[in-house]
C-alpha cells in the first residue's frame, strides 16, 4: 500500500514534526509513503473568503501533485474537509482523487484499522475536536480510540467542546474581535479540566488555541494527535 | 428592515463584546435552550421507536423539506389556495410588495375602523418592515404585548434573540423599565414583573380596537392560521379585539393540516425544547352568526418583501426556515456578539444569510462573514438548511459584486499566484522565515489582527519539505 | 401601492418561468383517515395515565374521577381551593354543566356563556369540556361555538376541564390528522398544554402571564 502525504501548509511551516510523526507512523505499518514535491496549499483561505477563481488555481496544483496517488493522507482534517467537500464542485476533474483523500486518524483507524498502536505517554491529555472534522467529515470517534489506547494517557472532555475555537481560516483576522473572545472561551475552557497537554488533530485549531494560551502564559503543552501519538511509541521502545 | 442603524457593524460587535453582562446572558440562555433541545429531541427519537409520536427527528426534517420544497416550487398556487380558503371562511386577503404596503394597508384598516389602540403579538414580519413606527407616526397606539417585546418596546430597543427578546437585561433593569410605565418603583422580582405585565396589558387587550399578530403557518387547504405561543397573549390579540389583522410572510403558507403536524412537532422542541407551547391555536376565517366572542374582521396580509428574490435561485432552501432559533443557540458567534450586533431583525446564522438576501448584499456586506464555519447551525437546524453552504455563497457573490475591500483581493491575488507553485511556495517560506527573525516580533495586517490577542508561531528553521529526504531517508 | 392578487402571484410565477399556477398539484401518498392508537396506548387507562404524567411535568394538574356527576363536584372543589366565592363562567356544555349544581351548593355564581368579556375577566374560573385530550403531551383542545366562549378558558385566572376519556388521542400528531378529517374547522380550536408561562426575564419561569395561572382537568371513564 502506498499513501502520498499531503502536509497542508501550515504543518508544513509550522510544525514539521508533525509531518514527521505521520511518516514515521504509516512506515511502522508497512506503508509506503511518497511526498509529492509539487503539492502547495489546498486553496480554502481564498475558497472561505469567496475568492472562487482564486481556489480555484490552487486546487488545480492540487491535482496536478496528487492526481497519481493512491491514498492522499493529511493530518488536517480541515484541508481534507475542503479537498472532499468543495473540490468536486470547485473542480470536478478533482473529485476521483478527492474521494480516496483521508485525514490521518480516520486513515489509520478505518482504513489500516489500527487502533492500538502501542503508544505509552504519562501525561493528563484535553483532546479538540475540530469542527471541519467533527461536523463536516464526521470523524470524531476514530482520533479518541487512538489516545485511549495511548497507556498512562488520561484523556479529559472540555467543557463546551462543540463550540468553535474561533479560527475559521481568514475569520481569525477578518473578524479579530470576535475570534478572541471565541478562543479566550476555548482556553477558559480547556484550561479548567487540569489538562497538561492540549491535542488535536487539525494544525489550525492548535496554532489558534496554542496562540492564545501562549500569551495568557498558561503551561499547557500543544500538540497535535500525531505528534502524541509518535512519541509515545518512541516512548515504548 | 431597509437601511442599517448609522453605527457601523464592527462598531456593533465591538460594543456587544465589551458588555460582559450580555455575554454571560447570552452564554446562560445558549446552554439552556441548547440542553433543552436535544433532551426533548432524544425522547422524541425514542418514542418513535414504539410509534408513540409522529416520527424521529430526521423522518420530520425529511418530511418537512419536502413539505416547503412542494409549497415552494408550487408557490402561487397555494398561495391563491390559501387566499381563497380564507375568503370562504369571511376573512380578507391583502399583498403586501414591500415594508411601505404594509403600512399603507394597515392604516387603512385603522381608518376604516376609526382604531387608536393596537395590541400586538409576536410577529417577526412585522417588525422587518418596522410597521410599530410607522403606526405611531401616524398617530396609533401599538402595543407589543409578548413579555419580552413589551419590556423592549418600552425602552425603544430591537430584539436581542429571537425567543427571549429581552434576554440582554437582568431582573434589575427590567424593574427599571417597568417602573417607568407603573410610575412606582417595582421589585426586580420575575414574578412580581410578569404580574404587574399582565395587569397593566390585561386593559389594554379588552379595550383595543385591532388585534395584530403574525402567523407561524397558514394552512391553504382550509385557510387557517396557525400560532405558537406560550403567554396567551396571542389568544387574547386574536379574540378581543374586533379586528384581527394578520402579518406573515408567504413562504409560511403550508398545504394541509396533517403537514402542520410535522412542523409544529420540530418547531416548539427546536426553540425551547418544548413538545409542544402551551398554546396551539387555529384559526379559520371569522366566528360564525352565533358565536359571542372572536373577531368581526379578519385580514391577511401577505408579505414579500424581498421573497421571491430567493424563489429560485440557490438561496432557496433559506425559505424552509421555521424560525426556531436553534441556529442562534449552538452559534459561537452570536453567543459573543448577540442580536443587536447583526443590525436587522433577524439574527444569528439565518440572520447572517436573511438580510442580505432580503435587504441587499452591497448594504449588509459583513454579515457572511461573521462566521467561522463551524457548521453548528446546519447540525441544530430541524430543517436542515445548510446555512454554512449558503454563508459561503454569500462571499462569493460578494466577490463576484466587489464588495471586500480591494486590499483583500489584491492579497488573495498575491496568495493564489504565490501559492500555485511549489518553487514560489518555497520562496515564500524562506522569505517568511527571514521576515520573522528581523521583524522582532512585529507584523503586518492582517497578521497583526492574530497577534493583537495571540501569539503566532515562527516558522521552522526547515519546513517538512526542506526535511523530507532526511525524514523519507530514515527508515 | 399594494399589490392585486393576480400582480403578487405573476410575481411568484415569473420566478419560475412559468405562467400562474391555478391550482395545487395532487400529492401521491397523503391520504386522509382517522389515526388509529399504537398498541401500547390503546387502553384508555394508558392514555389517561401517560396524560396526567405529561400535564402535571408543565405545572398542570389533573384527577380521575369514577363519574360525570364526580367530576362536577371535583370541579368545584378545586375552584373552591383557589377561592370561597365568585362567579364561574361555564360552556353551554352538558359535561361543563355538570359542574353547575356542585358549585351552586358552595356558594358560587355559575354563569352560562355566552357572558361579556368583563363579567370574564373578573371570574373566579373558567369551566370548559374539551374535544379531544392527547397522552403525549398533557393537551386538551378547545373548539370555540356559540355555546362555547374562548374568553372562557382565557381570561379566568384558573381554567378547569372535564373531558370524558372516550376523547383521548395518543398523539398531537393523531390530533393534528383528527382534525384534517374535519369537513370544516371552527373558527377558533386551541389545544391547550398547561398554564401558560414565560421565561422571558433573566430565563426565570414565571407561570400565569396572560392566560390563566392554574389549569386543572379532571377526567372520567364514560
Amino acid at each position: 500500500m502506498r499513501v502520498s502525504l499531503f502536509i497542508a501548509c501550515l504543518s508544513d511551516m509550522f510544525f514539521p514534526n508533525v509531518g514527521e510523526a505521520v511518516v514515521r507512523l504509516l512506515k511502522r505499518h508497512g506503508v509506503e509513503v511518497d511526498f509529492p514535491q509539487d503539492q502547495t496549499c489546498c486553496g480554502q483561505p481564498a475558497f472561505n473568503g469567496g475568492f472562487h477563481s482564486e481556489a480555484r488555481r490552487m486546487a488545480q496544483q492540487w491535482l496536478h501533485a496528487f492526481r497519481h496517488s493512491e491514498y492522499v493522507v493529511a493530518p488536517s482534517g480541515s484541508c481534507v474537509a475542503m479537498v472532499r467537500s468543495h473540490y468536486p464542485e470547485l473542480l470536478p476533474e478533482a473529485a476521483e482523487v478527492a474521494a480516496r483523500t483521508y485525514e490521518f486518524t480516520e486513515f489509520l483507524v478505518d482504513v489500516l484499522k489500527v487502533e492500538d498502536l502501542g503508544a505509552q505517554f504519562h501525561a493528563r491529555a484535553a483532546y479538540h475536536h475540530s469542527c471541519h472534522m467533527r461536523r463536516d467529515l464526521g470523524i470524531y470517534r476514530q482520533p479518541l480510540t487512538l489516545l485511549q489506547h495511548v497507556r498512562g494517557l488520561e484523556l479529559v472532555e472540555v467543557p463546551r467542546q462543540e463550540l468553535c475555537c474561533g479560527f475559521g481560516g481568514t475569520f481569525a483576522v477578518k473578524m479579530p474581535e470576535i475570534s478572541a473572545a471565541m478562543v479566550t472561551d476555548k482556553v477558559e475552557a480547556v484550561a479548567a479540566t487540569g489538562a497538561d497537554i492540549l491535542v488535536g488533530s487539525d494544525s489550525s485549531c492548535i496554532m489558534n488555541i496554542g496562540g492564545r494560551m501562549a500569551r495568557e502564559g498558561r503551561p499547557i503543552r500543544v500538540m497535535h494527535t500525531a505528534e502524541l501519538l509518535w512519541e509515545g511509541v518512541k516512548n515504548r521502545g | 428592515m431597509g437601511s442599517q442603524s448609522p453605527v457601523s457593524f464592527q462598531e456593533r460587535v465591538r460594543r456587544a463584546l465589551s458588555d460582559q453582562r450580555l455575554r454571560a446572558a447570552l452564554a446562560k440562555a445558549s446552554e439552556n435552550f441548547k440542553v433543552k433541545r436535544t433532551t426533548v429531541f432524544a425522547e422524541m427519537d425514542d418514542l418513535a421507536a414504539q410509534g408513540l409520536t409522529l416520527g424521529t427527528r430526521d423522518q420530520l426534517k425529511a418530511e418537512g423539506r419536502r413539505i416547503r420544497q412542494h409549497v415552494i416550487d408550487h408557490l402561487d398556487a397555494y398561495v391563491k389556495q390559501a387566499a381563497d380558503s380564507i375568503r370562504s371562511r369571511g376573512g380578507q386577503v391583502h399583498y403586501a410588495a414591500d415594508a411601505h404596503d404594509v403600512g399603507q394597508i394597515v392604516k387603512q384598516i385603522c381608518a376604516a375602523k376609526e382604531a387608536r389602540t393596537l395590541v400586538k403579538s409576536k410577529s417577526m414580519a412585522s417588525e422587518e418592515v418596522h410597521l410599530n413606527a410607522v403606526l405611531q407616526a401616524a398617530g396609533l397606539n401599538v402595543v407589543e404585548t409578548d413579555l419580552g417585546e413589551y419590556i423592549i418596546q418600552i425602552d425603544g430597543e430591537t430584539p436581542s434573540h429571537l425567543i427571549v427578546p429581552a434576554i440582554h437585561k437582568n431582573k434589575q433593569q427590567v424593574a427599571e423599565t417597568l417602573s417607568k410605565v407603573a410610575g412606582e418603583a417595582l421589585p426586580a422580582d420575575s414574578q412580581k414583573l410578569t404580574a404587574f405585565a399582565r395587569g397593566r396589558l390585561r386593559e389594554l387587550f379588552l379595550q383595543a380596537d385591532i388585534g395584530i399578530s403574525g402567523a407561524n403557518f397558514v394552512i391553504a387547504e382550509t385557510g387557517t392560521v396557525l400560532l405558537i405561543s406560550n403567554e396567551g397573549n396571542a389568544r387574547l390579540v386574536t379574540s378581543l379585539p374586533k379586528t384581527h389583522i394578520v402579518i406573515c410572510g408567504f413562504e409560511k403558507i403550508i398545504p394541509t393540516i396533517e403537514d402542520a403536524a410535522v412542523l409544529v412537532s420540530l418547531l416548539p422542541r427546536s426553540a425551547t425544547g418544548q413538545k409542544l407551547s402551551v398554546y396551539t391555536s387555529l384559526v379559520t376565517g371569522i366566528p360564525g352568526p352565533g358565536e359571542a366572542d372572536g373577531p368581526e374582521e379578519l385580514h391577511v396580509i401577505f408579505l414579500d418583501n424581498g421573497r421571491t428574490n430567493i424563489v429560485g435561485t440557490e438561496f432557496e432552501e433559506t425559505l424552509y426556515c421555521i424560525r426556531c432559533a436553534a441556529c442562534l443557540n449552538v452559534c459561537p458567534v452570536y453567543r459573543n456578539i448577540g442580536g443587536h450586533a447583526y443590525g436587522g431583525v433577524y439574527s444569528g446564522p439565518i440572520g447572517a444569510v436573511l438580510t442580505p438576501l432580503l435587504n441587499g448584499l452591497e448594504e449588509w456586506k459583513e454579515l457572511p462573514y461573521a462566521s467561522s464555519l463551524c457548521m453548528a447551525c446546519y447540525e441544530a437546524c430541524p430543517m436542515g438548511i445548510h446555512l454554512h453552504e449558503h454563508l459561503l455563497n454569500l462571499r462569493k457573490r460578494a466577490v463576484e459584486q466587489r464588495l471586500p475591500p480591494w486590499y483583500e483581493k489584491v492579497a488573495m491575488k498575491a496568495l493564489a499566484w504565490l501559492w500555485s507553485s511549489p518553487r514560489r511556495y518555497k520562496a515564500v517560506t524562506s522569505l517568511g522565515r527571514l521576515a520573522q527573525r528581523l521583524s522582532g516580533g512585529w507584523y503586518p495586517p492582517p497578521l497583526s489582527h492574530w497577534t493583537r490577542s495571540r501569539e503566532f508561531p515562527k516558522i521552522a528553521e526547515k519546513s517538512f519539505r526542506e526535511r523530507w529526504s532526511e525524514i523519507n531517508g530514515a527508515e | 401601492m399594494a399589490l392585486s392578487e393576480q400582480e403578487f402571484l405573476a410575481r411568484i410565477a415569473a420566478r419560475r418561468g412559468r405562467p400562474v399556477l391555478q391550482a395545487p398539484p395532487p400529492r401521491p401518498g397523503h391520504t386522509r383517515s382517522r389515526p388509529v392508537p399504537p398498541p401500547n396506548m390503546a387502553s384508555r387507562e394508558a392514555m389517561t395515565e401517560w396524560f396526567m404524567r405529561e400535564l402535571a411535568k408543565l405545572s398542570g394538574t389533573a384527577e380521575l374521577a369514577t363519574s360525570l356527576d364526580a367530576a362536577g363536584a371535583a370541579a368545584a372543589a378545586r375552584i373552591a381551593r383557589e377561592r370561597s366565592t365568585g362567579e364561574v363562567i361555564l360552556w353551554d356544555d352538558p359535561i361543563a354543566l355538570a359542574a353547575r349544581p356542585h358549585l351552586e351548593r358552595m356558594g358560587f355564581v355559575s354563569r352560562v356563556w355566552p357572558v361579556d368579556r368583563r363579567t370574564c375577566a373578573q371570574a373566579v374560573a373558567g369551566l370548559t369540556t374539551a374535544l379531544f385530550g392527547v397522552a403525549e403531551t398533557g393537551s386538551i383542545a378547545l373548539a370555540a361555538s356559540e355555546k362555547a366562549g374562548r374568553l372562557v378558558s382565557l381570561l379566568p385566572p384558573l381554567h378547569v376541564a372535564i373531558v370524558p376519556t372516550s376523547r383521548l388521542l395518543a398523539t398531537a400528531g393523531d390530533y393534528f390528522k383528527t382534525l384534517g378529517t374535519f369537513g370544516k374547522m371552527p373558527a377558533a380550536i386551541n389545544l391547550v398544554t398547561g398554564p401558560s408561562r414565560t421565561a422571558d426575564i433573566e430565563l426565570e419561569l414565571s407561570i400565569g402571564v396572560h392566560g390563566p395561572a392554574n389549569l386543572h382537568v379532571v377526567l372520567y371513564h364514560d
